[in-house]
C-alpha cells in the first residue's frame, strides 16, 4: 500500500513552489526595506519556510528538510532583529531558496545533489551574528543520552535552541516495535507517520545490539526504538494523544537545561500542515456551468443561421463571435495571471546582476492589476532582463540606476514601457542594440521599438495585442521547415520507423501499419512517396474520428505553445496551413490546417 | 570479498521471515558471502519483524566485516528506512 501517495507529493511540490515564490518576493522586499525590518513580513517568510520544513519532515525529504531548516534558522534571527536583512544576507538566503527550488524540481532524484555550499554559507551567517555566548551553538553538538540505554542522540545545539524558542518541549519516546507495532497489527510506516503528526522527529535510533544477529535466539523477540521528538504538546497531552504508558516517555530537561531561556513571547501558533489537499471542485463546477451556458448560446446561434434574412445572419455572426471569444477566455482562464506575479522575477535578476557587478541598480515594477497570459509573461523574463541590463550598462558604473517597467492596458493592447527613473541619466542620445531580444519578443506576437527624447530620455516600448491565439502543440520539422502540430490532434508518436511498416495501395496512397490497422499518411510539402518513406518519425494525428499520419524529420518532438500570427497574403493561399508563429530563436513555424489535411484523405 | 544479490520478490513480513532468515544464514554463514545486496524489486511492504531481519542481517555481516546494501527500494520503503535512520547503519538505494 502506498502511504505517501503521488497526490500528496504532488500537492507538496505545488504548494512549496508557490510558497517559495512568495518567500523570494518577500525577501526582495525585506532587502529594499533595509534596516527598517517589517517584523510581520519577516515572520510570514519564517512561517512559510517552517511549513516547507515540516512538510519535508513528514515526507522524509531529508535534503529539503535540512536546507529549509538552515534557511529558517537565519530567518529566525531576522524576526528577532538579531540580523539585518542587508544585501549580503538576502543573497545567501536567495541562494538557499534557489537550491531548494532545484531540489523540489528533482524531488525523486535529488539524492546526488549536494547542499554543502548553501549550508556552509547559511550556517556561517547564523554563527557570525549570534552573540558570542551562543555562537558555538551552530556547530556545537549536544549529547542527549537515552535513559537506561547505551545510546546517545547527537543533535546540533542550534536546532534544539530553535525548537525551544518555538515553545516546543523535547521528549524521548521509548518503543518496542514488536510489542507496540507488530502485535497491534500496525505497520512501521503508519506508526512513524502517527508520531510525526504530533511533533517533529528530531532524530531516532534503533537499539540494534538488542535485536541481535540472524543466529541468535533473541532475534524477533524485541526491537527497542527511541525517538527524540519536539512537540508543542504538554507531557500529559502527548501521553494521551500517542497512547503511551508513562515509562515510554521522558521529558528532556537536564541535558538541555542551559539552552532553555525565559521567553518573552511564546510561539504557540497552530502550524498549518504543508500537505493540505485543496479540492477546487467548486471552482470546476462554476466553470462547467459557464461552459454549458456558452454551449447553449452557440447552439441557439447555430439554429438562427437557418433564417435567411441578412440582418439576422449578421446578428447571429456577432453573437457567435462573442460566444467564441468567451469560450476562448474561459478556456484560457487558468493561464491568465496578474502580470506582477511573474514579472517580479526580472527584479530578482536585476538585483542579482547588480549584486554581482557591485553596482547600485534597481527595477521598479508598475503592473497594477493587469492580467496577462502566463506563457507570454514567462517568455518575456529573459529578453526583458537582457534589455534592462543593457540599459543599466549604458550608465556610468558609479551612478545608481533605477529603471521603471510600467504596464498600461488600453482597449486594443497592452503596452510595456521600460525607461530610466531619471530621464537625464544619459547625457547624450543613445540607442540599444537588442536584435536578439527583438526576435524573442516578436515571437510573442509583440512589437518593440525604442526612442530617445530630450525630455523623457531613452525608453523602450513593447506592445502586445489584447487577444492572442495560443495553441499548445508539438514543434516538428518537415523538410527543413518547422511546424507546430496542435497537441489535441496528436494521438501518438512513432519513432525509428521500419521500412517494412509502410504500405502503398493502388491509388499511390502511402499507409502505415499502426495498432493492426492501416492509417493513411498525408504530406504537407508536396514530397514524393519515396521521400516520405525515408522519414524516421510519424506523428499519429486524430481529427474527429479520422486517424492519419504525418511523417516528420525531427528526432525529438518538442512541446511548444505557439502564439499564432495571421498569415501573409502569399501564405494565405496555401490551404495546408492556418497560421504561423515565431519560435524563440526567430525561426518561423507554421500551424498546419489539420481539418484540411484530414479532408484531403476523404 | 564475495558478493551476492538476493531478491525476496515478496513483502518482507512476519510470515515469510523465518524462511527468509534461513536463506540469509545459508548465504552468509555457509556460502561465506560478506557483501550482500538485498534487491527489493516487487517488495511493497516491510513490517516490524521484517525490519528486524534487515538489522539482524546487518549485525551478522558486521561481525564478519561485511556489508549490507538494500537496493531497488520502493518510495515508501526508502522513506521508512530513511525516517528510521537505518541508512546510518547500511546503504539504501531507491528503485
Amino acid at each position: 500500500m502506498m502511504l505517501i501517495d503521488r497526490e500528496t507529493i504532488d500537492n507538496y511540490i505545488e504548494e512549496t513552489n508557490q510558497s517559495l515564490v512568495e518567500v523570494e518576493k518577500n525577501l526582495l522586499i525585506l532587502e529594499n526595506l533595509g534596516g527598517n525590518i517589517e517584523i510581520s513580513l519577516a515572520r510570514s517568510v519564517y512561517h512559510a519556510m517552517h511549513i516547507i520544513r515540516n512538510g519535508a519532515n513528514l515526507l522524509s525529504l531529508s535534503k529539503i528538510k535540512e536546507l529549509s531548516q538552515k534557511i529558517e534558522n537565519v530567518l529566525g534571527l531576522i524576526c528577532t532583529e538579531r540580523l539585518t536583512p542587508n544585501p549580503e544576507v538576502i543573497n545567501i538566503l536567495l541562494q538557499g531558496i534557489d537550491r531548494l527550488q532545484q531540489l523540489i524540481a528533482l524531488i525523486h532524484s535529488n539524492e546526488d545533489m549536494d547542499i554543502d555550499e548553501q549550508s556552509v554559507l547559511l550556517t556561517g551567517l547564523t554563527s557570525a551574528v549570534l552573540p558570542d555566548e551562543i555562537k558555538h551553538s551552530v556547530t556545537e553538538v549536544r549529547d542527549i543520552p537515552i535513559p537506561d540505554g547505551n545510546y546517545v542522540f547527537h543533535i546540533p545545539e542550534f536546532n534544539l535552541i530553535q525548537e525551544i524558542e518555538q515553545g516546543k518541549n523535547i521528549y524521548i519516546l521509548i518503543y518496542d516495535l514488536i510489542k507496540d507495532v507488530q502485535e497491534k497489527n500496525n505497520t512501521p510506516l503508519n506508526f512513524v507517520r502517527f508520531i510525526q503528526q504530533h511533533g517533529e522527529v528530531i532524530d531516532s535510533v534503533f537499539d540494534i545490539q538488542s535485536i541481535g544477529t540472524l543466529e541468535e535466539q533473541v532475534f524477533g523477540s524485541e526491537m527497542p526504538y527511541f525517538v527524540l521528538l519536539a512537540s508543542n504538546l504538554a507531557y500529559e497531552q502527548l501521553i494521551e494523544s500517542l497512547g503511551l504508558q508513562s515509562h515510554q516517555i521522558k521529558k528532556v530537561k537536564s541535558a538541555i537545561n542551559d539552552l532553555i531561556h525565559p521567553k518573552t513571547e511564546s510561539n504557540q501558533q497552530n502550524l498549518v500542515s504543508a500537505i493540505s489537499v485543496h479540492h477546487r471542485k467548486s471552482g470546476q463546477k462554476d466553470r462547467l456551468e459557464l461552459l454549458n451556458a456558452l454551449f447553449c448560446e452557440l447552439s441557439f446561434v447555430m439554429d438562427s443561421f437557418s433564417n435567411n434574412s441578412d440582418k439576422e445572419i449578421l446578428t447571429a455572426t456577432e453573437r457567435m463571435r462573442s460566444a467564441l471569444n468567451s469560450f476562448d477566455e474561459l478556456l484560457n482562464q487558468e493561464n491568465n495571471v496578474l502580470a506582477s506575479n511573474v514579472l517580479w522575477k526580472i527584479g530578482r535578476n536585476i538585483r542579482d546582476f547588480a549584486y554581482q557587478s557591485n553596482i547600485q541598480a534597481k527595477l521598479e515594477l508598475q503592473c497594477g492589476l493587469i492580467m496577462m497570459d502566463r506563457r507570454i509573461l514567462s517568455r518575456l523574463i529573459e529578453p526583458l532582463t537582457a534589455i534592462i541590463i543593457k540599459m543599466i550598462r549604458l550608465v556610468q558604473s558609479n551612478t545608481p540606476v533605477q529603471i521603471c517597467l510600467n504596464l498600461i492596458k488600453n482597449a486594443e493592447m497592452i503596452e510595456m514601457h521600460v525607461s530610466f527613473f531619471n530621464p537625464h541619466i544619459l547625457s547624450q542620445e543613445t540607442h540599444l542594440d537588442y536584435l536578439n531580444e527583438e526576435k524573442k519578443i516578436n515571437a510573442l506576437c509583440a512589437d518593440i521599438k525604442q526612442s530617445f527624447e530630450v525630455q523623457t530620455g531613452l525608453s523602450v516600448l513593447i506592445r502586445f495585442p489584447l487577444h492572442l491565439r495560443i495553441i499548445p502543440g508539438y514543434c516538428v520539422s518537415i523538410d527543413e521547415q518547422f511546424y507546430i502540430i496542435p497537441r489535441f490532434n496528436v494521438k501518438d508518436c512513432l519513432i525509428n520507423l521500419n521500412p517494412s511498416m509502410w504500405r502503398c495501395d493502388d491509388n499511390s496512397t502511402l499507409s502505415l501499419l499502426y495498432n493492426e490497422r492501416c492509417i493513411p499518411v498525408v504530406e504537407i510539402s508536396n514530397t514524393d512517396l519515396d521521400h516520405l518513406k525515408n522519414k524516421k518519425t510519424l506523428i499519429v494525428c486524430e481529427v474527429g474520428n479520422q486517424l492519419f499520419g504525418l511523417a516528420v524529420d525531427s528526432p525529438k518532438i518538442l512541446e511548444r505553445d505557439a502564439i499564432c500570427q495571421p498569415l501573409s497574403k502569399k501564405l494565405d493561399l496555401n490551404p495546408s496551413i492556418v497560421a504561423n508563429c515565431l519560435l524563440d530563436k526567430g525561426q518561423i513555424a507554421f500551424v498546419p490546417n489539420m481539418a484540411y489535411l484530414a479532408n484531403k484523405l476523404l | 570479498m564475495s558478493k551476492k544479490v538476493i531478491s525476496p520478490g515478496q513483502d518482507i513480513v512476519a510470515s515469510m521471515v523465518p524462511e527468509f532468515k534461513k536463506r540469509l544464514q545459508e548465504i552468509i554463514v555457509e556460502e561465506g558471502i560478506t557483501e550482500l545486496d538485498i534487491d527489493l524489486t516487487g517488495v511493497e511492504m516491510v513490517d516490524s519483524v521484517g525490519l528486524g531481519a534487515f538489522i539482524a542481517t546487518h549485525n551478522t555481516l558486521s561481525q564478519k566485516n561485511g556489508k549490507l546494501t538494500v537496493i531497488n527500494a520502493s518510495d515508501d520503503i526508502y522513506s521508512l528506512f530513511k525516517t528510521m535512520r537505518l541508512d546510518q547503519h547500511f546503504e539504501i538505494q531507491q528503485g
